[in-house]
């Protein structure tokens, strides 16, 4: 197995992670169901300036489940996670659950006017 | 898209004598040829002014600056005079859309460009400013839309060299093959969409933008714009602000507060400025007029957050013109 396109699979899986977490929006017209983001100028995705330094560390193990030993991974750690860990970082940061995606300013705006939710809660 | 001639003109002469029978002025072509490829617009003949000289270009003169509308935007935002003398136009100029956009669109362009709003971008709303009765935004998707001063028609305005232009008092110089120059100060040359939704400015349909004049800003003048987005950059401003000072010390003998995406047209905000002027610029006094720039502000179902926003938007940039913090990380880049 190639390390670095290992490493290259789940970067690019968290830059998507991130992008779909932070920004990406399929809008909906609710009176005729048709989209009206239909391009890259106002459906967002992330860019060079979204995209933070990723480290990548690889622990090896045996999965065994294909007749190659090769397994998919840019799912699993990269778009997967991104989601959950800023979500996370959100809730370390401030003691507020955003359940919520994209978490678009006005998301993260009403979620910190919301009365402060206790521990137990969550 | 549909199918067009185009005049390719090298004089301002020759463009103005082309401007006739539905002919559109292509410059830089960044918001003309989106529309055209969404289907909103469908003029059977441009007119390429993108290769007059005479057009392009920053002139220092003892008045102020004189800037032909087809300079880039890149190139106005690196200007030395306008960096050191003109920051808000420098910050918008240099924060609007993406370094290779900025390299393409002219600032006569990202003047003249078309209100933002995803149903009168789309083929497929016929909406009030396309000469329907109905405006798609109130009862639809209004996140972006505007929060101030729409009338019948909450799209807002895009520009960002708008926003600056307002804020320094610039002049338009328009003209026309039949009735020469005329000068229009900025704050008379956008349409209340109540006054006319099928008119976005004054410009008639033959006049072309020739120049844009700002006036020398008075000693002691300090300014910045700030625009904030979703993203941190090629993005659309959900809340952007340009802010001038006459200062003297960090006393504020006049203030000028402008806001691009509240309203279909780049607005001051008054209740801000009174806010400022006479005193001393503070955190507090920052704030104060922030809050006070949201004064009959009227969000839609879902866009409260922008009230929010404007307020921090209009207290940092103030702060930044007034030196006293320096460039918000959580604005665009």
């Amino acid at each position: 197995m190639n390390p670095n396109q290992v490493i290259s699979q789940i970067c690019g899986g968290v830059i998507q992670g991130i992008s779909y977490t932070l920004f990406e929006h399929r809008h909906l017209d609710p009176n005729h169901g048709l989209m009206v983001n239909p391009d890259l100028d106002r459906y967002k995705i992330a860019g060079a300036y979204e995209v933070p330094e990723i480290e990548v560390q690889l622990t090896e193990s045996y999965i065994g489940q294909s007749s190659t030993d090769a397994s998919g991974i840019g799912e699993a750690a990269g778009i997967i996670s991104a989601g959950a860990a800023i979500g996370n970082a959100f809730y370390n940061a401030t003691g507020v659950r955003i359940r919520q995606l994209p978490m678009t300013p006005a998301v993260v705006l009403a979620a910190l006017n919301q009365p402060q939710q206790s521990m137990e809660a969550v | 898209m549909n199918s067009f001639t185009l005049a390719d003109c090298t004089t301002v002469d020759a463009a103005l004598a082309q401007l006739k029978d539905g002919a559109v002025v292509k410059a830089g072509g960044v918001d003309l040829l989106d529309r055209m490829k969404n289907g909103t617009d469908t003029p059977a003949r441009l007119v390429n002014i993108r290769n007059i000289p005479s057009l392009r270009g920053i002139q220092v003169t003892p008045q102020g600056l004189t800037i032909g509308p087809l300079t880039t935007l890149t190139e106005v935002s690196e200007h030395p005079t306008v960096r050191s003398q003109y920051a808000v136009l420098s910050d918008a100029c240099g924060h609007a859309a993406t370094p290779h956009i900025r390299n393409m669109a002219t600032l006569g362009g990202n003047l003249l460009q078309r209100l933002q709003c995803w149903y009168f971008r789309s083929a497929d709303f016929e909406c009030l400013r396309k000469g329907k009765e109905i405006c798609f935004a109130f009862s639809g998707l209004n996140q972006y839309h505007a929060i101030m001063d729409y009338g019948g028609c909450p799209s807002v305005a895009p520009s960002s060299g708008a926003v600056a232009l307002l804020a320094l008092d610039g002049t338009l110089e328009l003209s026309s093959a039949a009735k020469g120059k005329r000068l229009v100060p900025i704050r008379e040359f956008y349409v209340q969409p109540d006054a006319n939704p099928q008119r976005y400015n004054v410009m008639a349909p033959e006049e072309l933008l020739t120049a844009i004049h700002i006036p020398k800003p008075a000693a002691g003048t300090r300014s910045a714009y700030q625009k904030y987005g979703e993203k941190e950059s090629n993005d659309w401003a959900i809340a952007d602000a340009g802010i001038v000072l006459e200062m003297d010390g960090n006393l504020c003998r006049r203030a000028v507060v402008t806001m691009g995406a509240a309203s279909p047209v780049v607005r001051r905000s008054k209740e801000a400025e009174a806010a400022l002027t006479g005193k001393t610029i503070t955190p507090e006094v920052a704030r104060a007029a922030g809050q006070a720039s949201m004064q009959g502000a009227m969000p839609l179902s879902m866009n409260a957050y922008k009230v929010q926003l404007f307020p921090v938007a209009i207290s940092r940039t103030v702060l930044l013109a007034a030196g006293q913090m320096g460039r918000d990380p959580g604005a665009a880049s």
